[in-house]
């Protein structure tokens, strides 16, 4: 009875009056049992109380207060972008050049496969490019894995996924692809099939290229490119060269803005040309140039100060030395003053010109205008020039019209921007450079010799070897180059030349430099059987200006205005006595 | 009283349940939609990227040159087809002031400064018979085209 009356005062606390009833009625020590009881229980229910205070503050707190740090709006944790494993090639204007595109390649487990002999059969009816004999034997390997075709088109993946095999499957890979095919081959250059870069650009920039998600772009346009590939291929076909060689150049920033090597090969398909369809006769290919050196021995004399736009030389009479004769191709037998010598490519006026210099300032000079060390550019096919050695006074007198020193087309595209720049060397790069990039830039000549030279360019294109290269508008001015090659057994071969053209514009202030460059180009009736560089490649170059100038921002000139007559302006003999001798 | 609350409060922990199940069983539908349309994207990206090198190869610079000799067969860009806007001649001055028709000095239009050469200029917009007429007509005898062009660069 009591213990049941406990339990429900437990409960449910009685009225005082009972409760002091019942104390009345207990005794000492269960009174003070009792009270020490309901002691401890308010103690625990109010630390009960405490915490569950506390877990509903911190409740109400996490849900429906809201932390400063916390952002509003949740956020996805990955966010994927499509990336490729190697990052695309771009032009100048963001035209794509190189990229790579997801394929399937096709491996099989060779212990998977139930039947060799019915797998191979079926796989070679949809693979066709593969015999049933080399599917066998690569099948009968006891390895686990092996290839067994890459890069298939998704037509050939259905196909494959159609004959149901067991032991095949299909490896997401990437190819790289070219969508301008031979255009800017020689630039781009090619990868393996693992995607690793082999040529060109694609080796040269391999570490950036591989993992790397932003463009690369190059300083090629490929409007130029084409423009210039095409002029140049039209010219080799004409000519019946072996090959041909181009760059268009930034004198300025250096930049190549195009660079062909004909013929070229497909990078999407390397292997399947020639070998020699690889080479790149504009940076890799060292020639001996010929008349265009003329351009860098009259800077050079008239640098030096040996002589000066009014100074002349006699060059009626050829020279012998030693064995050799150095005589003229457009002989006029009397004094030629330095318009003349540069405008009607004078070796014997080129060659007194060099000796008066000496053949020390002549290597100096040559080496302030890079052309005695490889080209900077950013490729991995970088020719060496060939240099005499030792550099006696011959070779002074026949590297000063392009003979007995070989150099690459780039690095003589280099020192012409040099030559008519205002004199700065700027290194050639085929990267595109940021509008606020520092050049960096070294002077090789006098402001005042590079703008001599601008005129005596000028000259050869109005009146002497060059006219053929005349732009109407733009102002070209250049240099005229025909080489004979040497023959595999030593000694000059005189049906084999090689003939440039070397030319600038607009040569009021020259922004462009055009090199076209034909190898073992032959005569045609229309050029009188001449292959000399003002006939073969003196066209290419007005061409090629004429139809990039209005792309690349270059704003046409009257040639006959008063003030571009007089900036051009050369006094061609001053001595004034000869002039009715021609 | 004790009841009551304590049925309240087991209803109330009902509807609260039910709604945070309901709340979960929301955001993982939308994280799968999230994730589904993450990869939509991803495959988009995929297919932009293969389009723009198609773009790339079906605007190859030989193909547009063939494509323009099939359909629109224009000419090349020569020197001689340039202006600059300072070569142009000017508008004639239709709505002269009374102060400007006033004054005789002023000539009704500003004269323009020359005729092109039409030999130089094949750009003309003239109807073909006009160009052969104006060919035979003697060369006016102005500044040439580009005379007024200042050499700058």
């Amino acid at each position: 009875m009591i213990r049941r009356r406990k339990t429900s005062s437990y409960r449910k606390p009685l009225p005082a009056v009972a409760l002091r009833h019942g104390r009345i009625e207990m005794e000492g020590t269960a009174k003070q049992a009792i009270e020490t009881g309901r002691t401890r229980l308010v103690i625990a229910g109010a630390i009960f109380a405490l915490a569950f205070a506390t877990v509903g503050a911190r409740l109400i707190d996490l849900a429906i207060l809201i932390d400063g740090n916390e952002p509003r709006i949740a956020h996805s944790p990955v966010i994927e972008r499509f990336t490729t494993e190697r990052a695309d090639i771009r032009d100048r204007n963001d035209e794509l050049l190189a990229t790579s595109l997801i394929t399937a390649s096709l491996y099989a487990d060779p212990a998977l496969v139930l039947d060799v002999d019915e797998a191979a059969r079926d796989l070679a009816m949809v693979l066709p490019e593969l015999s049933e004999a080399s599917i066998r034997a690569k099948l009968s390997t006891k390895g686990r894995f092996v290839w067994l075709r890459r890069n298939l088109t998704p037509r050939q993946v259905y196909d494959v996924n159609r004959l149901g095999l067991p032991g095949l499957a299909f490896q997401r890979e990437e190819r790289r692809v070219y969508p301008h095919g031979s255009l800017a081959s020689h630039i781009l250059g090619f990868t393996n099939i693992d995607n690793r870069g082999l040529a060109g650009a694609e080796r040269q920039f391999d570490d950036i290229l591989i993992g790397g998600s932003r463009p690369l772009n190059l300083s090629l346009d490929l409007r130029v490119q084409y423009v210039l590939e095409e002029e140049l291929a039209a010219a080799q076909q004409e000519f019946s060269a072996i090959g041909a060689a181009g760059i268009v150049m930034d004198v300025v920033t250096g930049e190549v803005l195009a660079m062909a090597s004909l013929p070229g090969f497909d990078p999407n398909h390397p292997v399947d040309g020639a070998d020699d369809t690889r080479f790149n006769r504009a940076t890799l290919g060292v020639y001996e140039m010929g008349s265009t050196f003329k351009i860098f021995t009259t800077a050079m004399a008239l640098d030096a100060g040996t002589v000066t736009m009014r100074g002349g030389y006699d060059a009626t009479n050829p020279i012998r030395v030693a064995r050799f004769t150095i005589s003229d191709f457009h002989a006029k037998k009397r004094w030629l003053s330095v318009p003349e010598i540069f405008m009607y490519s004078s070796n014997i006026g080129a060659a007194k010109m060099a000796l008066d210099v000496g053949s020390e300032g002549q290597e100096a000079f040559l080496r302030g205008l890079g052309l005695l060390t490889p080209s900077s550019i950013e490729l991995p096919e970088v020719g060496a020039p060939m240099l005499p050695s030792p550099w006696r006074e011959i070779n002074t007198m026949t590297v000063s019209f392009g003979h007995g020193v070989a150099v690459s087309p780039i690095q003589l595209a280099s020192a012409v921007s040099t030559v008519v720049n205002g004199g700065l060397a700027v290194p050639a790069t085929i990267l595109k450079r940021a509008p606020n990039d520092p050049i960096p830039v070294r002077r090789a000549i006098s402001a005042e010799t590079s703008e001599n030279m601008r005129r005596l360019l000028r000259l050869v294109v109005t009146e002497g070897t060059g006219k053929k290269a005349e732009a109407q508008g733009y102002l070209v001015g250049g240099k005229t180059g025909t080489a004979e090659k040497l023959g595999a057994h030593g000694g000059y071969q005189q049906r084999a030349l090689l003939s440039s053209f070397v030319g600038a514009f607009p040569m009021n202030n020259p922004r462009y430099v055009v090199l076209a460059i034909l190898d073992e180009p032959k005569g045609t009736k229309a050029t009188h059987g001449y292959a000399t560089g003002g006939w073969v490649a003196a066209p290419v170059v007005g061409k090629v200006v004429t139809r990039i100038a209005s792309v690349i921002g270059v704003n046409p000139l009257d040639e006959n205005a008063p003030e571009i007559r007089e900036a051009f302006a050369v006094e061609l003999n001053p001595r004034g006595t000869t002039l009715a001798s021609y | 009283m004790i009841r009551s609350t304590s049925i309240a409060i087991v209803a109330l922990i009902g509807l609260i349940g039910v709604g945070l199940f309901h709340l979960t069983h929301e955001v993982r539908e939308l994280e799968e939609e999230l994730a589904r349309l993450n990869h939509d994207i991803l495959t988009e990206q995929e297919a932009t990227h293969v389009l723009k090198a198609e773009w790339s190869y079906l605007t190859r610079p030989d193909r547009l040159e063939e494509l323009n000799l099939r359909h629109l067969k224009l000419g090349g860009m020569d020197g001689a087809r340039v202006l600059r806007i300072s070569d142009l001649p000017f508008r004639p001055l239709l709505d002269d002031g009374p102060e400007a028709g006033a004054n005789s000095a002023m000539p009704e239009s500003t004269p323009l400064p020359a005729l092109p050469d039409p030999g130089k200029n094949p750009k003309e917009h003239q109807a073909p018979k006009d160009r052969q007429a104006k060919a035979k007509a003697p060369v006016p005898t102005g500044r040439p085209i580009l005379a007024s062009a200042e050499v700058t660069q």
